[in-house]
């Protein structure tokens, strides 16, 4: 049996982060599939759901990337699926939403939070980790 | 006082009393006039009205001297009558009294009999005349502190924000209309009610505070949360002029419109900061991944890498601009010249400059125009047109598919000048139609993502449209293209 590299689907709305963050994680290994809208990238992962969802916050809308995390918490096929949150936006209207905890991460159903830019060595590390040290291969 | 002499009328049908009386009182320095009846002793009267003092006779042939005193009375309040009469009876002193006069001087009598009762008239008149300046004084001032008092409540009462005056016993002494209106179920609370009365206990913990001693010219502000609205209460004490309190003064200011602002203003500004952060960090993401070499073997993508930083950067400079523009207007700042323009000239262009543009992409822009020279002229600035046509045109080639069609049309309708940009591309939902002109607001899906923009072209275009007192309309069908109208006054 062939070991198949993880697949991950990586979904923002700027095509710029969206080719930056495919390429760093195809060159770590992984098998990348992007997205730029939600309702996209929904339909593609309810077909075959992938290992690991790396999202964008703010998109068509302000709440738009936690929206998305939630309806991947709540579908019974999805919530399995762990999902990484990259946002620019970390505050709205004064009031910082960065994660602090586990249970802040819990509540947007993340697994890890990063900023942009991102520091991709800090990225596929937090990748490795969260798909159980399995790393794909490294080209 | 002044120095003068003070004037004695003395009125008596007898020469011999006459000329008795005027002798003495002459002599005493006193400046003496005399009557020989009723109606002449009126008429000097009347002539001179000076007379400090009047010595009346009472038995007189024609107006007898009771009638003259009345009259008298009647012309002067002050002066000091007396009675003189042989027939000194206590009946007639009485009814003399009665009708003003000071006292009687019985006939016949000695020079001081007569003197003494004149001289006790001058001053008592005197001191008549001096308590009637007094109470008028009093009575003005009271009239004008009434009026003060009358004008200072109107001015309190008819201010919008709303006073509370509390005295130093913690009763409620003063409040204005606003105050009745801000607080509820203020108005059933009677004045002169204790503190507490008041429905809102942290304004009822300002006050107090306020009251305090020693109390010190300090105003305590604090933001309240009464009804919906937000108030800004500021209190502060009374003090008395010895520096003890006498109470405090609470006004409240309605702030609930500062507060949106405030709001929409912080809003405004997380967005601003979004739309600055994401292409920054894109930048930095890209020019960091060609730094640390992962592009290193594939040179094209370390290129594409590097072009699309500086487009980003570009893109974001122009939003820079356009943010700059929107405040300058915002703000009153940015001055548009207008002048007698072919609106024509100015769509042609516009159009010529995106030519380039359309072919690399492949759509036909085309302007049809009906050349109807010297009808389609407006009073406007030009730069401010063109950036408009600029924008409206840009963004139909970007939402056009390769091979579709742009189409810029210009025709004069009554007084106006009607300049269409139409085109077949990708088109906007009802939903896209309504929110266009917002700052920042783009049309997101999966068509336009790869669109570069700064989401304030169109909220530009739409403000200066207004400052031409111009109007922009849309008109847009998803997949089937969008037509924006652009309608400007012409000069007659």
């Amino acid at each position: 049996m062939t070991h198949q590299p993880p697949s991950i689907v990586v979904l923002d709305d700027d095509t710029d982060f969206l080719d930056l963050n495919a390429r760093m994680l195809q060159r770590a290994g992984y098998r990348v599939r992007t997205f730029s809208t939600s309702a996209q990238a929904m339909s593609a992962i309810l077909q075959d759901p992938p290992d690991l969802i790396i999202t964008d916050l703010m998109m068509e809308n302000l709440d738009s990337g936690f929206t998305f995390s939630q309806a991947v918490k709540d579908d019974p096929r999805l919530k399995s699926v762990p999902v990484i949150v990259i946002t620019a936006m970390t505050s709205q209207r004064g009031y910082d939403f960065r994660p602090r905890t586990q249970d802040d991460l819990a509540a947007m159903n993340a697994e890890a939070f990063f900023e942009k830019p991102v520091d991709y060595d800090k990225l596929i590390a937090k990748v490795h980790e969260i798909l159980n040290k399995r790393p794909g291969e490294l080209t | 006082m002044t120095n003068d002499v003070a004037r004695i009328l003395v009125v008596d049908d007898e020469l011999g009393m006459r000329e008795g009386c005027s002798k003495v009182l002459s002599m005493e320095g006193f400046d003496v006039e005399t009557a020989a009846d009723g109606l002449a002793g009126l008429k000097l009267f009347w002539e001179r009205g000076d007379f400090a003092v009047a010595l009346v006779d009472l038995k007189m042939p024609g107006m007898g001297g009771l009638e003259l005193i009345e009259h008298l009375r009647r012309q002067d309040e002050d002066v000091a009558i007396f009675v003189i009469t042989a027939y000194a009876a206590i009946d007639t002193a009485v009814e003399a009294t009665r009708r003003g006069a000071y006292g009687y001087i019985p006939k016949p009598f000695t020079p001081d009999e007569l003197l003494i009762p004149v001289r006790n008239g001058l001053e008592r008149r005197s001191l008549n005349i001096e308590a009637k300046r007094l109470r008028a004084e009093r009575e003005r001032r009271l009239l004008e502190l009434a009026r003060e008092r009358s004008k200072s409540s109107t001015i309190i009462n008819c201010m919008a924000d709303g006073v509370i005056v509390v005295n130093r016993d913690r009763q409620i002494v003063l409040r204005n209309a606003a105050a009745t209106r801000i607080l509820p179920g203020f108005e059933q609370v009677p004045l002169s009610s204790p503190l507490d009365r008041l429905d809102c206990q942290e304004l009822q913990a300002l006050i107090a505070d306020a009251l305090k001693e020693p109390a010190g010219p300090v105003i305590a502000s604090k933001e309240l949360h009464i009804d919906k609205s937000v108030y800004m209460a500021n209190v502060s004490p009374v003090l008395e002029p010895n520096g003890e309190s006498a109470g405090a003064v609470a006004v409240l200011r309605d702030i609930s419109a500062l507060k949106k602002l405030e709001t929409a203003k912080s809003m405004f500004i997380s967005m601003v900061a979004h739309e600055v952060k994401s292409p920054l960090a894109a930048i930095e993401g890209q020019l960091m991944t060609v730094l640390s070499g992962a592009a290193k073997s594939d040179h094209d993508h370390e290129t594409a890498l590097l072009e699309r930083a500086l487009l980003r950067a570009k893109n974001l400079r122009s939003m820079v601009n356009d943010l700059l523009n929107l405040t300058a207007m915002e703000t009153g700042n940015f001055t548009i010249k207008r002048l007698p323009i072919n609106a024509l000239e100015v769509v042609q262009a516009a159009v010529d400059a995106n030519r380039e543009k359309a072919k690399d992409l492949s759509i036909e822009l085309k302007l049809e125009a009906p050349p109807a020279p010297g009808h389609s002229h407006i009073l406007a600035d030009r730069d401010s047109i063109f950036l408009i046509l600029m924008n409206l045109i840009d963004n139909a080639i970007k939402y056009t598919r390769p091979n579709g069609h742009v189409f810029v049309s210009v025709c004069d309708s009554a007084g106006f000048v009607k300049i269409a940009v139409k085109d077949d591309g990708i088109g906007m939902t009802q939903e896209q139609v309504d929110s266009a002109f917002d700052e920042f607001y783009r049309a997101k899906n999966e068509y336009t993502v790869h669109i570069p923009g700064t989401g304030l072209g169109l909220t530009l275009v739409k403000r200066l449209t207004e400052l031409h007192q111009g109007s922009i309309k849309i008109q847009s069908q998803p997949q089937q293209g969008s037509t924006f109208t652009l309608t400007l006054p012409t000069i007659n």
